[in-house]
């Protein structure tokens, strides 16, 4: 479970990294990663490392004992605590503190050890990366330590092994294979960036020709378009918001397959039970549980009743609308056992947010293999299904997993809401909204043009960072498909 | 019969705006030097557009003055029309455009090559490339007419004319442009050592006689009254000395519903889609046939007319660049209001000819596979006089250097739009007549025309061509910058002061409620030098060019302090030298793109790599983890 917990960390933050236009590769820039595995571990681990570590922790690290913190000594934990950008906390944490040229990188080096929980590392992660540094990328801290002269010929080949094996593999998470739905919005965004940019852009480099020019005002209203579709993508990230609020679940089955035993295990299971439950009616949310540092907000079905008739009208159509609304439905069957037409019309429906459990696998004959009786029914055909006991304890960490996997493969949600997946798109989106921000500015402020195509330039280079398109290019285009140039 | 006709440091074939600059800086730097031209007579011949700058263009210009290159006095001396275009649109993108008379500027530039010391003019056909045996450096040419000369080092401009067809309307034959013959035989040469040629079209409008136009259909568009000009060094217009009133016009006018139908009544007579021409044509320069057909929801075009000269007779047809039937040509431009008697004098043209793949070169413009060999202007694949010309400095100066034992130049991105043109050339390949335009350049706010000669005069003099009036004027201006900044850090006016209401209220600007510095006011964007110089009388004693710059830079700070944070670590990346030797195949862990175009390019360094399309940042850490292996291997 650990290597895949990796690899799931490893692919959000190694999420491919294209070269933009006028891409600076930074060596001294400040760069921040988790440095252990996604999941509800004890604790978490970011590491921070370059110039800048300190004076980042400096802003949003509050020791405990801030005399011996200012001492600055080598090799010391301190105690304290992480606000993000606003003050507030975020969390109680250990900053281990390494510097150059001792650390393992040769630069100055920080850890933050923070409790456990994808929530509040990602959380820590975020401020980081709002206060300047800059998401590492595969192998980058062995890089650093390598050309820093920390490790020694022989090492250097293992850090170029992880620099590009990596990246083939992230390479394979490319942008296409986002949810269409999102990769659509990235694009239309990016559109609307390089509409406005061409406008200026051929007004400049083509004074004379008959290029049309937008007022200050129409060039306002369509900077604060983009930016008001830049921004409701942003409240509606994927990992920010499933993380801050959870993700509306609901088991379904027919009666006696094992869902009350399920949920007991899982309230057993539970770290922390959630109360406060922002976004949601309270009252219809019968529990909140947490599981692999996901919370699991579970709607109050008919369904949860042992006992309760699914065939009771009144139960079927609570049921019903739940599983309309749920962003993940767990159906619980009992392995062996022939489906019910609901359990085949749940299939059919929502195929994309179910995930199947094949109870009861300690029920089967030993001597069958388990696939034979789970996928015997033809809707289970390409279905994630789980091999399940909740008497035995099996498939919990399986289903964790692939909780985890579609939460951060931004492949949960509704599909009607395109939305954001990952700490890199995230960033990359929060940069460009802080760009057309500033471009919004400008223009109120009757900046020129030339300025004001600085700002826009940068929002055009974040969204690519998430496209992957060549810039200059993708402008040239669009102005001459828009404008008739030429002498 | 072959024989030896001389030897020379550096050889140039081909003097056009290329050739020239390139013979030029090679003869100034101390190298006897040959420039081979095909007809003394079209020395500096502008076969297209009689202008030169615009934005990107003019900036080049400014460059190739600061440098100490010829065009921009040559410019000014024969300009007959002077325009800043862009005032409106901010400080980097200005730029000076000036109507030049043709003729004169060809005079004007054979007078200063049959003066420069050191430099031999001669006519005759470059036909083939001599190498020396085994290690491939260039041992020289051979004409058509059997002479061979000898050089180390050749610079090869020959522009449009290699396999040159020239394709009117049904019309096709061999021909370089404006009626010359072309080069036939040299191509050949080029593909035998090795070099990839790829093929490229341009195109021209017909030009008519100025008698026949009824201007009072036309718009005029006069010059500026506060003219600008090119040179740094104090030069004036042979034909209007500074009397802006006597200044040659423009004229603007338009195509009509009738022109458009004559164009799509006759398409199938259109070589650009009948198929006969094969060459990629630039986007940002389309014929009118390409205008109608792409934009056909357009009811008119517009038209300029350029004055070719100050006596001359003809009228170049801006916007009406064309490659139809002469017959067809004839009824388009009587289309036009205003045209309806118009003769034509020369008609349009399409123009076919053979390119060197840039990706081929140096950053210095030198062939890698082929040491000694050069080459610049159209024939590596760019467009423009101003692109050629600049290519032209760059190559002459390093064939130069190389004469004379030393490492080549390189401009940077972030240093001037000379770096810019090349950079883009050589590390992201060309895919259509190059040209440089200002959005190219991602740090266009530091790269300003008036600031051209502050960016460059210091790079110039080292090399070696920047003399000492230039030299001194340079200083002067810059003295003035350094000191404009410090009297508006330390000036500080008190609310009380007396005109300090009457200016800020004139200027729309919030009165200060304590005491403000001048750099503060400036800061303001409602506040320029002008009301500056209102409240400190003694700004009006510094040089005009450095007031504007210190208040560009003083304004804009926060801008410009961002990109310098971008340029330095671009500088930091540029530092990382690749040794030419690199054996990419065996270097591990690179993509496999990564390596194919690291191949290609041969990047000097690693700023350069990164650039490469393909290669990405893992690519780029994996250079930069092998190079310290490398380096601690050497050490070992």
């Amino acid at each position: 479970m650990d290597s895949e917990a990796g690899q799931v960390l490893f692919l959000i933050l190694a999420r491919s990294f294209v070269p933009r236009e006028g891409m600076v590769v930074d060596m001294n820039d400040t760069i921040v990663a988790l440095a252990t595995a996604i999941g509800d571990t004890g604790i978490h681990i970011l590491r921070l490392s370059g110039p800048e570590a300190e004076s980042l922790l400096e802003r949003c690290f509050v020791p405990k004992n801030k005399k011996r913190w200012l001492q600055r000594e080598n090799f010391t934990l301190h105690y304290g605590i992480l606000q993000d950008e606003n003050n507030k906390t975020l969390d109680e944490v250990l900053v281990g503190r390494m510097l150059k040229p001792t650390s393992y990188t040769g630069e100055d080096v920080y850890e933050i050890n923070c409790h456990g929980g994808a929530f509040v590392a990602q959380r820590i992660l975020q401020a980081c990366l709002r206060q300047g540094a800059r998401l590492a990328e595969p192998g980058e801290f062995s890089k650093r330590a390598f050309l820093n002269g920390k490790m020694d010929l022989v090492q250097a080949e293992a850090v170029i092994d992880l620099i590009s094996s990596r990246t083939e593999a992230a390479a394979d998470l490319a942008f296409n294979q986002l949810s269409g739905g999102l990769s659509e919005v990235i694009v239309g965004l990016r559109e609307k960036i390089i509409e406005v940019l061409a406008f200026i852009e051929a007004g400049i480099d083509f004074p004379e020709d008959e290029v049309e020019t937008l007022d200050r005002i129409a060039l306002e209203s369509k900077i604060q378009n983009t930016l008001q579709e830049g921004r409701y993508l942003l409240a509606g990230s994927q990992t920010g918001r499933i993380i801050r609020d959870g993700l509306l679940t609901v088991i379904v089955g027919r009666p006696n397959v094992g869902k009350s035993s399920l949920l007991n295990a899982l309230l057993g299971e539970d770290r922390a039970i959630v109360t406060d439950i922002p976004g949601t009616t309270r009252d219809e949310i019968r529990e909140a549980v947490q599981l692999g540092g996901i919370r699991l907000n579970l709607i109050d079905t008919a369904g949860f009743c042992e006992g309760e008739d699914l065939v009771e009208q009144l139960g079927i159509e609570r049921t019903w609308k739940a599983a309309q609304r749920a962003e993940l439905i767990l159906l619980v069957v009992q392995a062996g056992v022939p489906w019910t037409k609901d359990d085949c019309r749940i299939l059919t429906l929502y195929p994309e947010k179910t995930v199947i459990l094949a109870n009861k696998i300690d029920l089967l004959p030993p001597e069958k293999a388990v696939s034979d009786f789970v996928c015997a029914e033809e809707a289970c055909k390409d279905m994630v299904w789980i091999p399940f006991s909740v008497f035995l304890h099996q498939g919990f960490e399986e289903l964790e997993s692939e909780i985890r996997r579609r939460v951060y493969g931004g492949k949960v949600g509704p599909s009607s809401e395109p939305l954001l997946s990952n700490v890199r798109q995230i960033s990359a989106l929060e940069g460009c909204c802080m760009a057309l921000e500033q471009a919004l500015e400008s223009v109120r402020q009757g900046m020129p043009w030339d300025i004001l195509s600085i700002d826009l330039r940068e929002s055009l280079r974040f969204v690519s960072e998430m496209t992957g398109h060549d810039v200059q290019e993708a402008l040239l285009e669009d102005i001459f498909s828009r404008f008739c140039i030429g002498k | 019969m072959e024989y030896l006709a001389g030897k020379y440091d550096v050889i140039v074939v081909g003097a056009g705006h290329a050739g020239c600059e390139a013979a030029l800086a090679a003869a100034r730097l101390g190298c006897e030097t040959l420039l081979l031209t095909l007809n003394i007579d079209t020395i500096a011949h502008m076969p297209c557009n009689p202008s030169l700058g615009g934005p990107a263009k003019g900036h080049l210009v400014r460059e190739i003055d600061a440098l100490g290159g010829q065009m921009g006095i040559i410019a000014d001396w024969t300009s007959l029309q002077a325009r800043v275009l862009n005032t409106g649109k901010g400080p980097a993108v200005q730029a000076l455009r000036i109507q030049t008379d043709k003729q004169a500027y060809q005079n004007r530039m054979r007078e200063v090559l049959f003066a420069q010391p050191k430099l031999t003019l001669l006519q005759g056909l470059a036909e083939k490339l001599l190498l020396h045996k085994g290690n491939r450096g260039v041992k020289g040419i051979r004409t058509r007419s059997g002479a061979r000369f000898e050089a180390e080092n050749v610079v090869l401009t020959s522009g449009t004319y290699l396999q040159g067809k020239v394709i009117i309307g049904d019309v096709m034959y061999a021909g370089g442009p404006n009626g010359q013959s072309p080069v036939l035989t040299l191509s050949d040469s080029l593909r035998e050592l090795g070099l990839e040629l790829g093929r490229f079209k341009t195109g021209t409008p017909p030009r008519i006689q100025r008698q026949s136009v009824d201007y009072a259909k036309f718009r005029l568009q006069p010059g500026d009254e506060k003219c600008g000009r090119f040179s740094f060094l104090p030069t004036e217009s042979q034909f209007w000395h500074r009397d802006y009133t006597r200044q040659v016009p423009c004229w603007l006018g338009y195509t009509t519903s009738q022109t458009h139908a004559i164009i799509r009544e006759n398409l199938h007579r259109a070589p650009l889609y009948s198929g006969k021409i094969e060459g990629i044509g630039p986007r940002y320069c389309p014929s009118i046939e390409d205008k109608i057909v792409k934009f056909a929801q357009r009811e008119s075009h517009q038209i300029f007319l350029e004055p070719e000269g100050w006596q001359s007779d003809e009228l170049y047809v801006a916007g009406l660049s064309t490659s139809m039937p002469e017959d067809v040509q004839t009824q388009i431009l009587q289309s036009v209001p205003g045209l309806e008697k118009a003769n034509i004098l020369r008609p349009g043209y399409a123009i076919e000819y053979d390119y060197v793949k840039p990706h081929q070169l140096s950053l210095g413009l030198e062939v890698r596979q082929l040491p000694g060999l050069y080459t610049a202007g159209q024939l590596n694949g760019t467009s423009g006089y101003e692109e050629a010309a600049a290519q032209g400095l760059l190559a002459g100066v390093n064939a130069a250097r190389r004469a004379m034992g030393q490492e080549p130049v390189h401009f940077l991105r972030s240093e001037s739009y000379l770096g810019v043109l090349i950079d883009d050339l050589v590390t992201k390949g060309i895919k259509e007549p190059y040209r440089l335009l200002t959005s190219r350049a991602e740090y266009r706010l530091v790269l300003r025309q008036n600031n051209a000669d502050l960016r460059l005069t210091e790079k110039g003099r080292r090399i070696g061509l920047v003399d000492e009036e230039r030299w001194r004027i340079f200083h002067k201006k810059k003295e003035d910058f350094q000191g404009i900044r410090t009297l508006w850090k330390s000036t500080f006016f008190s609310p009380l002061q007396e005109n300090l209401h009457a200016v800020m209220s004139e200027a729309q600007s919030t009165p200060p409620r304590g005491g403000v510095s001048a750099e503060e006011l400036i800061r303001r964007p409602e506040i320029n030098v002008g009301h500056l110089q209102k409240l400190l009388p003694e700004l009006n004693e510094f040089d005009q060019d450095a007031l504007e710059e210190a208040e560009i830079e003083t304004k804009y700070a926060g801008y410009i302090d961002k990109l310098w944070i971008d340029i330095e670590r671009l500088t930091k990346l540029e530092s990382h030298f690749l040794p030419t030797d690199l054996d990419y195949e065996n270097i591990r862990g690179l993509s496999t793109e990564g390596r194919q175009r690291l191949k290609e390019v041969s990047p000097l360094n690693l700023g350069q790599a990164s650039r490469i399309t393909g290669v990405n940042p893992a690519d780029i850490s994996v250079l930069l983890v092998f190079l310290e292996q490398r380096r601690r291997g050497g050490n070992q």
